[in-house]
C-alpha cells in the first residue's frame, strides 16, 4: 500500500446506527488519487443510480488527499462528495482549515456516511474509532453555537465541519462549515446533512501520518515556499486575501455588475475605486490553513451603529462581489454582515448572493413587489434590504422560503418572465467571474459534471511552469476556440491537484512540478505530470459518468443568454463580445472523446482509462 | 511628452511610488504602453490586461497626452 494513506474509509449507516471499515487498496490510490478523485469512485459504486439526493439511501463523503496532514505545502484541503439537492447532479466541494489534516491523524482518509437518524446526531472519529452521537444540545445551533458547545465538551483539540439551521431546515444552497469561516460552500451539501439529521463531523486525533521520505518532503517544502515568493505565481496577490482582486475584477468587467446586466467601472464606479485599506478597513489579524505559509485568512471586528460590535471573518472575493457589484451595493459593512450571517447560518456565499440580485431585479422590473417581499424595498444598492433578504433566506421566512428551494422554485412562483434574471445552470448560481471576459468560464460552467463552479480548471492561468500552449484571454473566435481546447489538461490537473489534498492557491504559487515530487515523496510512488494529467482525465470520466448514468445532459440544458452576451454589452472593456459555447463545447468534447449530444464518454476513452465497468454499465 | 496617468492594481500598486493606486508620469512622445511598464519598473510578465481609457489595448498601443492607463494584474479572486 501507498505510503501516507491510512487504507481505510469509514463508513457509516445512520439508519441502523452502525459504522465499518471500507479498505481501500494501492489501486484506487493511484488510480484516483484522494478526494473527490476516490469519492467519486466509491460513489458510482455504492450509490444506487437515480438516488434522490434528499433520500436516506443518498450517501455523503468526506475523503482527504495523500497531501493532506503532511507538510507539503498547502496539504490541508479535504471534499465533500455527494449527489447535490441543488443540481441533482454529481458534486464535490473542496475545503481548507484543519479538518482534513486531523481526520487523516484520527485514522481515516475519509468518512461516507448514508441513511439517517431518527434524531439529530453527530459523527466522532477519534483515534480510529467512529461512534455517532446524540446532537440535541446543538441541534437548532448556527456554526458559531456548535464550535463552542463540541469543543468544550470534547476539547478544543477536535475539528468540526458542521451544518447550521440553514442546514437544518434543507435550505437548498446550505453549505457545510469547519471552523466557523472555511465552507465547503456549494451544490447544497448541507441540505444533505440536514436530511439525514446529521448536524456535524467531528474529528480529533493525534496519530502518525507515515510518508515515505520525510527528509525530502521537508526539503521540497522549503524549496517550494523560496520558489513561490520568486513570483512566477500568484504568491503574493494570495497573501493579500482574495477580497484585494475586487476592484481589478469589477474595473475589467471579470467581476459581474448588476445582476450580469451593468458595466462595473461605470454602473458601480465606486467598487472599482476602492482601495485595499477601505476593503480591509476592518481587519484585525490575519489566519492561515493547516501548515499554510500563504496566510490568506483574516478576521474581522467592526463596530457600526447599524450592526453594533461584530467579530467576524473577512469575505472573499465571490462574497465582495455577488453582494456589491451584482447588487450594486457599496456598503462594506454589509458586506461583513451577510458574509457572517452566511458562514453562521452555513449558506453558500455566492449562491445567496445570486438569489439576491435576482430579487432584486425582479421587484426593479416590476414582477414582484412590497407585498411579496414582506415590505423590503428590493431595490438596487438598498444594502439594509439586501441583508434582510439574506436572512429571510436562511430562515426560510416569507419570499426566503421560495428563494431556500433555488432559482428554479424562484421562477415557478414568480413566472416565467423572470427566468431571463436567473443566472444559474441547474439551480447552482454563476459564480463571479464573468465569460464575457474569460470565454472558457462560460464552457466549464455548462458542462462540468459540478457545474457553475469557477475553479475545475483554474482556466484563468496555468500553474507557472505548465507550457499550456493556448493564447492568454481574448475573446475572439479563434481564441475561444483555442482556450477551449486547453480546459482538459488544465481540468485533469486540478482534479489531480484537488484529489491530492493540496489547495488551488498553492498550486497556483509554485511551479506545477512541485506537484508530482510532492506526491512522491509522501507516498513512495513516482508520479510524472503525464500521469497526473491521466488521473485527472479518469476522475473526470468517473464523474461524468455517474451523471450520464442518472440522465443528466447539460448539453440542451438553460444557460443563461445575459453571461454569454446576448444581448451583448453596449460600453465599457466587455463591449460587444459574444460567447460561442458551442464552438466551444465543439472542441471541447473532440479532445474529451465524449459524445457531443449526450456528453456520454466513448467506449474507447473509458477503455483506455480503465474504467471497463463503466464501459459496461454505459454500452453493455 | 506624455502625461499621461496611470492606475495600478492588485500587487502592481507596490510599483507605484506615490502611496496608492494612481500615478502621473511623463512619458517621451511616441511611448507605448510597454515602455510605460519599463519607465515604471514594472516587470511585463506581471500584467496581464492594460485598459486606456477603458478600452482593452496591449503593449505596443501608442499612448498620447492626457491617456488614463490602467494595468492589471493576473486574476486571483476565489
Amino acid at each position: 500500500m501507498l505510503k501516507e494513506y491510512t487504507g481505510k474509509i469509514a463508513f457509516v449507516d445512520l439508519s441502523r446506527r452502525e459504522n465499518k471499515v471500507i479498505q481501500l487498496d494501492e489501486s484506487i490510490c493511484s488510480d484516483f488519487l484522494g478526494g473527490y478523485g476516490i469519492g467519486a469512485k466509491l460513489l458510482y459504486d455504492f450509490q444506487k443510480p437515480n438516488t434522490d439526493p434528499l433520500n436516506p439511501k443518498s450517501m455523503i463523503g468526506f475523503i482527504t488527499g495523500p497531501l493532506t496532514g503532511t507538510p507539503a505545502v498547502t496539504g490541508s484541503r479535504f471534499m465533500v462528495v455527494g449527489k447535490s439537492p441543488l443540481t441533482r447532479t454529481w458534486s464535490d466541494s473542496n475545503c481548507g482549515g484543519y479538518f482534513g489534516p486531523t481526520l487523516k491523524m484520527a485514522g481515516y482518509d475519509g468518512i461516507l456516511v448514508q441513511g439517517q437518524a431518527d434524531k439529530p446526531v453527530y459523527v466522532l472519529v477519534e483515534e480510529g474509532k467512529v461512534t455517532i452521537n446524540d446532537a440535541k444540545h446543538i441541534w437548532g445551533e448556527n456554526t458559531t453555537g456548535v464550535e463552542k458547545i463540541l469543543k468544550r465538551r470534547l476539547g478544543s483539540d477536535v475539528q468540526i465541519a458542521s451544518i447550521g439551521k440553514a442546514g437544518e431546515k434543507q435550505v437548498l444552497i446550505a453549505n457545510i462549515i469547519h471552523d466557523r469561516r472555511r465552507a465547503a460552500g456549494r451544490s447544497g451539501f448541507g441540505a444533505l446533512m440536514g436530511s439525514k439529521n446529521l448536524k456535524a463531523i467531528v474529528v480529533k486525533g493525534k496519530m502518525a501520518v507515515p510518508l515515505a521520505h520525510p527528509e525530502k518532503i521537508l526539503h521540497l517544502r522549503r524549496k517550494a515556499i523560496v520558489d513561490m515568493k520568486k513570483g512566477k505565481g500568484l504568491f503574493e496577490a494570495f497573501q493579500k486575501g482574495s477580497a484585494a482582486y475586487t476592484p481589478s475584477g469589477i474595473s475589467t468587467g471579470d467581476a459581474p455588475t448588476k445582476n450580469w446586466s451593468g458595466v462595473g467601472r461605470e454602473d458601480f464606479a465606486q467598487g472599482a475605486d476602492w482601495s485595499e485599506e477601505e476593503i480591509y478597513k476592518y481587519r484585525t489579524k490575519k489566519y492561515t490553513c493547516w501548515e499554510c505559509p500563504i496566510v490568506c485568512g483574516g478576521s474581522v471586528r467592526m463596530e457600526t451603529e447599524e450592526y453594533g460590535v461584530l467579530e467576524s471573518h473577512q469575505p472573499e472575493y465571490e462574497t465582495m462581489a455577488a453582494f456589491s457589484s451584482n447588487c450594486l451595493n457599496d456598503s462594506l459593512e454589509s458586506l461583513i454582515k451577510v458574509n457572517h450571517i452566511c458562514n453562521d447560518y452555513g449558506v453558500d456565499t455566492i449562491s445567496a448572493g445570486g438569489l439576491v440580485a435576482f430579487i432584486i431585479n425582479c421587484f426593479e422590473e416590476g414582477f414582484i413587489t412590497k407585498e411579496d417581499t414582506d415590505g423590503l424595498e428590493m431595490r438596487w444598492g438598498n444594502h439594509q434590504a439586501i441583508v434582510k433578504m439574506t436572512e429571510k433566506i436562511v430562515n426560510r421566512e416569507g419570499i426566503g422560503d421560495i428563494l431556500a428551494g433555488g432559482f428554479e422554485k424562484a421562477i415557478k412562483h414568480i413566472g416565467k418572465k423572470a427566468e431571463q434574471y436567473a443566472i444559474h445552470v441547474r439551480g447552482e448560481a454563476l459564480p463571479m467571474h464573468d465569460p464575457r471576459f474569460e470565454p472558457a468560464m462560460a464552457l466549464i460552467y455548462k458542462v462540468n459534471a459540478s457545474p457553475a463552479k469557477h475553479l475545475p480548471a483554474s482556466q484563468y492561468t496555468g500553474p507557472p511552469g505548465l507550457n499550456l500552449r493556448a493564447p492568454q484571454f481574448g475573446t475572439e473566435r479563434e481564441k475561444q476556440k483555442e482556450r477551449a481546447r486547453g480546459v482538459k489538461i488544465l481540468e485533469s490537473l486540478n482534479n489531480s491537484m484537488s484529489s491530492s489534498g493540496m489547495c488551488v492557491r498553492g498550486y497556483l504559487s509554485f511551479d506545477v512540478q512541485f506537484l508530482p515530487a510532492f506526491l512522491g515523496a509522501v507516498t513512495g510512488k513516482d508520479w510524472t505530470l503525464e500521469e497526473l494529467t491521466q488521473v485527472g482525465e479518469r476522475i473526470a470520466n468517473v464523474r461524468q459518468a455517474f451523471n450520464i448514468r442518472d440522465g443528466v445532459n447539460f448539453i440542451k440544458e438553460y444557460f443563461p443568454s445575459l453571461a454569454l452576451g446576448s444581448p451583448p454589452l453596449e460600453s465599457g472593456p466587455l463591449k460587444g463580445v459574444r460567447i460561442d459555447l458551442e464552438l466551444m463545447m465543439d472542441e471541447y468534447f473532440k479532445e474529451m472523446d465524449w459524445d457531443r449530444e449526450s456528453g456520454k464518454p466513448s467506449r474507447k476513452k473509458l477503455q483506455e482509462l480503465g474504467l471497463e465497468d463503466i464501459a459496461t454499465d454505459l454500452y453493455g | 511628452m506624455a502625461s499621461v496617468t496611470v492606475k495600478l492594481y492588485g500587487i502592481l500598486e507596490k510599483y507605484n511610488k506615490e502611496k496608492g493606486r494612481k500615478v502621473a508620469i511623463d512619458l517621451p512622445g511616441d511611448s507605448n504602453a510597454g515602455e510605460l511598464m519599463s519607465a515604471l519598473n514594472i516587470p511585463k510578465e506581471r500584467v496581464t490586461i492594460v485598459l486606456v481609457n477603458g478600452e482593452p489595448a496591449d503593449q505596443t498601443h501608442s499612448l498620447k497626452e492626457g491617456d488614463e492607463v490602467e494595468l492589471f494584474p493576473p486574476v486571483s479572486g476565489g
